[in-house]
């Protein structure tokens, strides 16, 4: 029996009333995104009454101490502002449970505490265990929790699991993984975070495509002619990124999961049904048919890694990724990569799709572009006549989001001469409503059961094949040059050949 | 009349917005949506320009301000023209139209006509109707308009308005989605409310319940009709009998009958919702001296819980902002208004 009085006052998922175990509690993630995601959904009157949030991590803490820095980054961050009373109310709900990974007794407490908050609330309740640790403690945590029987829901309840991304470093680190989190939890029960996907403006991609009649006809190879996923950030390694990123690189911090993510949404065949499952079979479809660079040529033909050197970025000198901190001065690692591949299905034959990430280029800015086929070269596109330009869809993930679309328009006077021109949709002057941020809805989504927007299995599985082929060519030093490219520059050379051996161009942000 | 912008003539008004625009290239004209706001108080045209301009900011739109003054004895309009503009992300400034209409003298069809005339095409109509539903209120005027708000707390028999607006939603069907800011005023409470029954041993107990009262502020009883029909509809009740004034029993779905009342009067919003049986109550109750916040209590065999929920103070001026914020049909008022009628009888 649902509740009756939840209809209509939540927009489409119906939250559960849970215990939110967050393992990792002192780390940065719970402090600046997860913590103040349940705050604002606290402040939205969106939370359900009753959530309690339980922080397990190593460190000597108490309550209060704990509760003490989730208060003082609140105020920093949160969208919602930080009112005092609020927060008091909010934080109410909150405890430490100090232990480490491997301490079965941690975790025997934590089920005896679980149980009491249970009966506090008036029974057996829901389970939430947010994963916010580093993969090589996946192991210590699941078994433990699935010794004192933490992953088993009571009838009638939820136990269910978070895992943040890296999930994993290769297809065979994924796949390990995911029989460690498969042999505690049901994939039913397990959620793979990808934050993009709860980005509303990744969200609307399908809607985009698939609520206006006008795009479905010439979403395709007869209409396009490249699309382009580029994901640019122009700072570096502030925050002491440094330690993890050396260690990741740009293809498996943001290629294997972000873009692909955004990439299969593109590409994807419309759903039977909007159903978590009915979604993301098409997904992993697109990831499937994603032609495979396995050899080395293929990878030196149409990946381009680079590394930055120094430069100036927003007017200001910065070193070059060597003398970051916490970065190797002799790193291989890259900060930059383009791919071009091919989606191997019928409605994409023959056109390449170019991802792009860097670290450190001019501005940030994520974007999707579908550049449709120049006209035929009679009436306005004749030889030897101003050209007219491509038409081009854009749709903005982030920041300035929306969606716009390059026409060609005449000019005014005598002579035909044509420029062109936007139409311009922004999120920013259209909505007033401003949008949960990412977290906020997919902790929501995870109490409510709904793992449309978080990543299967077999979709980190294939993304990860796909990327492997890569990281093998790189690794098999089969000559295969790590380029450089200036701080605050739009990326290599290389980069710019890549896309212009097929005669196009990177769109210019 | 300065708040409204320059006076135009009638017959120009495709001119002067183009000249709004022209050679002033840092704005930009952002339209989302018609907002037509009407009122048969002639003084609260600037009043509702001030509204207007504070709607704008989350909400772009071409605002078509209208006041008709049926007892005056001229017989004309007058047009003021002006933009709303704001600062967009701290970058760019964004500025929407507003026309401001004054109609002298009653003519049938002219205030339609006005707003016919003056839609900026494609996009949504959206029609604030401030006060009393009169015979301006006709077919040939809502069967074009895609979301009707209203505040029945301000009518005088509120019974014969939703009469009105019904008809108007049986004729039109396709578009006309409605949105009572009397209804739109319980939000929170409502949020607050639901929330007591997340837990499903919390369900469990609805269908013992015998008793339930809500209390609300002075001048806001339809408010609380629309919260108890809201209560009645979602618990599956049926309406049984009026008793006295604001006291009311219904059935519920295997015939226990339920007494419930409501208190209209004192300076809180919404004082208190609450459902009780043998064994358990359920209540959120709002305090003068703690607005912002609902105190949910549950108190059954097996728990107390106390907790609270925000409590939005909100104004009309804002709750109208929350509309239009909203998409969807609103099927949840549609739902609630048979009982909400047999109350009203």
């Amino acid at each position: 029996m649902n509740n009756p009085f939840r209809e209509d006052l939540v927009s489409k998922n119906k939250p559960d009333p849970c215990s939110v175990v967050i393992f990792g509690a002192t780390g940065d993630l719970a402090h600046r995104k997860l913590v103040p995601a349940l705050y604002n959904l606290t402040v939205d009157g969106e939370l359900p009454s009753g959530v309690k949030i339980v922080g397990f991590a190593r460190r000597d803490k108490s309550d209060d101490t704990f509760k003490d820095g989730l208060e003082k980054l609140n105020k920093e961050v949160s969208r919602s502002g930080h009112d005092e009373y609020v927060w008091d109310r909010f934080s109410q709900n909150i405890v430490y449970h100090r232990s480490n990974f491997d301490d079965i007794e941690g975790y025997r407490s934590l089920a005896k505490r679980l149980d009491e908050i249970d009966a506090e609330r008036g029974g057996k309740g829901n389970r939430l265990f947010y994963l916010s640790i580093a993969p090589e403690y996946f192991d210590d945590v699941l078994e433990k929790l699935n010794e004192v029987g933490l992953n088993e829901a009571a009838e009638g309840c939820w136990a269910r699991v978070i895992v943040e991304k890296p999930f994993g470093k290769d297809h065979a680190s994924a796949e390990h993984l995911n029989e460690v989190v498969n042999n505690t939890f049901h994939e039913k029960d397990t959620y793979r975070i990808d934050h993009y996907l709860g980005k509303e403006t990744a969200q609307n991609i399908m809607v985009l495509r698939f609520a206006n009649s006008i795009f479905e006809p010439i979403w395709n190879s007869g209409h396009i002619d490249h699309v382009e996923i580029s994901c640019a950030e122009h700072f570096g390694m502030e925050g002491g990124r440094g330690g993890y990123y050396d260690s990741a690189g740009a293809l498996r911090d943001m290629v294997q999961n972000h873009l692909l993510q955004l990439l299969s949404l593109v590409a994807m065949e419309p759903p039977t049904d909007l159903s978590p499952d009915g979604v993301r079979d098409e997904k992993v479809k697109v990831i499937r048919s994603l032609r495979k660079l396995d050899t080395p040529e293929k990878v030196r033909k149409n990946v381009v890694r680079a590394q930055y050197t120094k430069g100036f970025v927003n007017g200001n000198e910065v070193p070059g990724y060597r003398e970051e901190d916490r970065v190797n001065p002799e790193s291989e690692t890259e900060t930059f990569v383009a791919v071009k591949t091919y989606v191997d299905t019928w409605r994409w034959s023959g056109v390449p799709f170019y991802i792009r990430v860097g670290k450190r280029l001019p501005k940030k800015a994520t974007e999707i572009s579908i550049h449709f086929k120049a006209t035929p070269s009679v009436l306005f596109n004749q030889q030897g006549s101003d050209k007219a330009e491509e038409n081009v869809l854009v749709i903005r993930i982030q920041p300035d989001e929306g969606i716009s679309l390059r026409i060609n328009s005449k000019l005014p006077g005598a002579a035909i001469r044509m420029e062109s021109v936007k139409m311009n949709f922004q999120y920013s002057t259209s909505f007033g409503k401003s949008s949960p941020e990412a977290y906020e809805r997919l902790l929501l989504d995870s109490m409510a059961g709904d793992a449309t927007l978080f990543a299967r299995r077999d979709e980190v599985e294939e993304a990860w094949k796909f990327v492997d082929f890569i990281q093998e060519a790189w690794k098999g030093q089969h000559d295969i040059p790590l380029a450089e490219y200036e701080a605050g520059s739009w990326g290599p050379n290389e980069a710019d050949d890549l896309i212009e051996a097929e005669g196009q161009d990177w769109r210019r942000f | 009349m300065t708040e409204l912008g320059i006076e135009v003539p009638i017959e120009s008004i495709a001119k002067e917005l183009k000249a709004l625009w022209a050679g002033n290239s840092s704005r930009t004209n952002a339209c989302m949506m018609n907002l037509a706001v009407f009122t048969e108080n002639p003084e609260h045209l600037e009043d509702n320009s001030q509204v207007i301009s504070e709607l704008t900011k989350d909400h772009s739109c071409r605002a078509l301000s209208v006041a008709l003054d049926r007892h005056s004895s001229e017989s004309d309009t007058t047009l003021w023209l002006t933009a709303h503009c704001n600062m967009s992300n701290g970058k760019k400034t964004v500025c929407c139209e507003q026309l401001s209409f004054l109609l002298k003298g009653y003519k049938p069809g002219r205030m339609r006509n006005t707003v016919f005339a003056n839609l900026n095409s494609d996009l949504p109509l959206v029609f604030w109707w401030q006060g009393e539903l009169t015979e301006v209120f006709e077919p040939q005027l809502y069967t074009l308009i895609d979301r009707f708000i209203f505040d029945s707390s301000t009518w005088p028999e509120p019974k014969k308005g939703y009469e009105k607006i019904m008809e108007a939603a049986a004729e039109v069907q396709k578009r006309f989605t409605i949105q009572d800011i009397a209804w739109k005023r319980s939000y929170n409470a409502r949020m607050a409310f639901a929330a007591l029954f997340d837990e499903p041993i919390h369900r469990k107990e609805l269908v013992n319940i015998s008793s339930a009262s809500v209390k609300v502020g002075k001048g806001l009883e339809t408010t609380g009709l629309l919260i108890l029909a809201w209560m009645a509809t979602q618990s599956e009740w049926e309406f049984h009998s009026k008793n006295s004034k604001n006291a009311y029993s219904f059935k519920n779905t295997v015939g226990n009958l339920i007494h419930t009342t409501l208190d209209v009067g004192g300076s809180v919003c919404i004082a208190e919702i609450g459902m009780k049986s043998d064994s358990a109550s359920f209540s959120v109750e709002c305090r003068a001296d703690e607005r912002h916040v609902f105190h949910q209590k549950i108190k059954t065999q097996t728990c107390i819980r106390n907790s609270t929920s925000p409590a939005l103070d909100l104004d009309t001026n804002e709750l109208v902002a929350m509309q239009l914020s909203r998409g969807g049909k609103n099927a949840l008022l549609s739902k609630v208004i048979p009982i909400l009628m047999k109350l009203m009888a």
